[in-house]
């Protein structure tokens, strides 16, 4: 059959795309959630000049478009700073994955943020009254019991930043979109490579979420 | 139990107003193309925006060489042009769909996309050039090897360095990122059309020059959707009767003076 012909033949570099795109998915995922729970302990603190810094980390991250951010780091950036000089040649998908990161860590900042915020105030008195720290708090009694609460909306920002991704070709990433563009551009079987694009990234999405279903039921379990 | 019907219903309703939605916008499509005895054949065409001087987008209006020979084509073979702006890549999907009719772009004629598309008749020769900074050591496309070459998608310079080996290539869906790659530092050559490349020169950017002369010999062609043939042949018409009356070189020196390098000559 054709169609499995021309597929066949750009697989091997559609994987490699594919590849690709689940480096920058996991190192974007990983950066984003840390800068996430720092943000949301930033602006959950009592200390004043904490909860602003959170606060504009998110009005400017969230109120931005992606692709700009991508844009202003590639290419604004290094006309003021010798960003290829330092970087090179990993500028690129360092770039890509710190955009995608400050990006994806505001959203996560909201969502931590109402996930401890969900928590019961009545386990952060008891806590209290028992004499443990702020910080002591945090780690064993509220974090816990918000990490289970947050596990939908998290895979969800998990699942769009898988998607984001497709948005570092704008410059010069080889992640799995770009690698569907390559191939078109030469074979011009619009059809048959974006259908196997399509598959691709829906079997990486569809695991992960296979994945967070598996964990959820644990948690389920565990916390009865 | 009494969710299930609304569920359904409201289902339905969308179901229908996407429907409805579709087929109005294909009855107005096809009235505006409508071909009433004596009304003008309409054809979409489509460009890419960022190739000067053959298109651009000036305060909002599309302008340039191939801009102004498609619409002197359709003024002389009574055809109204109806424009678009497309990326450079979706030109040939979008005529292999007979989404557009007819694409104008610097688009070289190649045998793989004459495969896809039929092309008119040359003209413009033109032919790829390499751009780099002015303090580089590059003299020529050997010297390519190792380094990093911006290039724009699916052009044929892109094709020519992914068949060079040991080029990194980058891969840029406009020709601005790729100069500004160069400008920045990230790539240290970029591989494009030599007029687009003197444009580059010429609109203030003297930090960079040309090195290695013309690297090869492109003709550059009207593309037209291979599901109208007789589209074609109106093109070609339009074309030769232009160069016949002088009205083509006219053209031709308004936008590239005395540089006779890519004048199509009988």
């Amino acid at each position: 059959m054709n169609f499995l012909a021309i597929v066949s033949a750009a697989m091997p570099q559609l994987l490699y795309g594919a590849r690709l795109t689940i480096w920058f998915s996991i190192a974007a995922i990983i950066l984003a959630t840390i800068l996430g729970l720092i943000f949301a302990l930033f602006k959950l603190s009592s200390i004043q000049l904490l909860r602003k810094i959170g606060e504009v980390y998110v009005h400017i991250f969230r109120g931005l478009p992606l692709l700009v951010e991508i844009f202003y780091i590639y290419f604004a950036l290094p006309m003021v700073l010798p960003m290829h000089r330092w970087f090179d040649p990993y500028f690129a998908p360092v770039a890509g994955v710190i955009a995608l990161a400050l990006n994806e860590g505001a959203y996560i900042t909201e969502i931590i943020r109402a996930g401890i915020l969900s928590v019961d105030r009545g386990q952060t008195e008891a806590a209290l009254s028992i004499g443990m720290n702020g910080f002591q708090t945090m780690r064993f009694i509220v974090l816990p019991q918000a990490f289970k609460r947050m596990i939908p909306p998290l895979v969800n920002q998990f699942i769009q930043t898988i998607k984001d991704t497709s948005l570092l070709s704008a410059i010069s990433l080889s992640e799995l979109t770009r690698q569907g563009q390559i191939v078109i551009s030469t074979t011009f079987a619009s059809l048959q490579i974006w259908t196997a694009v399509a598959a691709i990234y829906l079997a990486v999405i569809l695991s992960l979420t296979a994945l967070s279903s598996y964990m959820e039921r644990r948690l389920q379990i565990d916390k009865r | 139990m009494r969710k299930w019907p609304v569920l359904i219903v409201v289902l339905i309703m969308g179901l229908v107003l996407a429907g409805c939605g579709n087929s109005g916008g294909k009855t107005a499509g096809t009235s505006t193309g409508g071909n009433e005895a004596g009304k003008q054949e309409v054809i979409k065409v489509a460009a890419d925006t960022t190739f000067p001087p053959f298109e651009m987008e000036v305060n909002g209006k599309v302008t340039g060489f191939d801009i102004d020979l498609i619409n002197a084509i359709a003024a002389k073979e009574n055809l109204k042009v109806q424009m678009q702006t497309m990326d450079f890549q979706g030109l040939i999907p979008a005529l292999q769909t007979d989404t557009v009719d007819v694409a104008v772009a610097g688009i070289t004629i190649t045998p793989q996309r004459a495969q896809m598309v039929n092309f008119s008749n040359p003209y413009y020769h033109s032919g790829l050039s390499i751009l780099v900074k002015k303090d580089s050591n590059i003299k020529g496309v050997s010297d390519l090897k190792g380094k990093t070459v911006a290039v724009k998608l699916g052009t044929t310079g892109d094709i020519m360095m992914s068949k060079m080996p040991g080029v990194n290539v980058k891969r840029f869906n406009n020709i601005d990122d790729a100069y500004n790659e160069l400008q920045n530092g990230g790539a240290q050559a970029v591989l494009f059309d030599n007029p687009v490349n003197q444009n580059y020169i010429n609109t203030g950017h003297n930090n960079v020059k040309v090195v290695g002369g013309l690297l090869t010999g492109e003709d550059y062609g009207i593309a037209v959707t291979k599901q109208k043939p007789e589209l074609l042949k109106k093109i070609n018409d339009g074309l030769a009767r232009l160069m016949a009356s002088g009205e083509y070189e006219q053209l031709y020196r308004k936008y590239f003076k005395s540089d006779d390098s890519g004048l199509i000559k009988k």
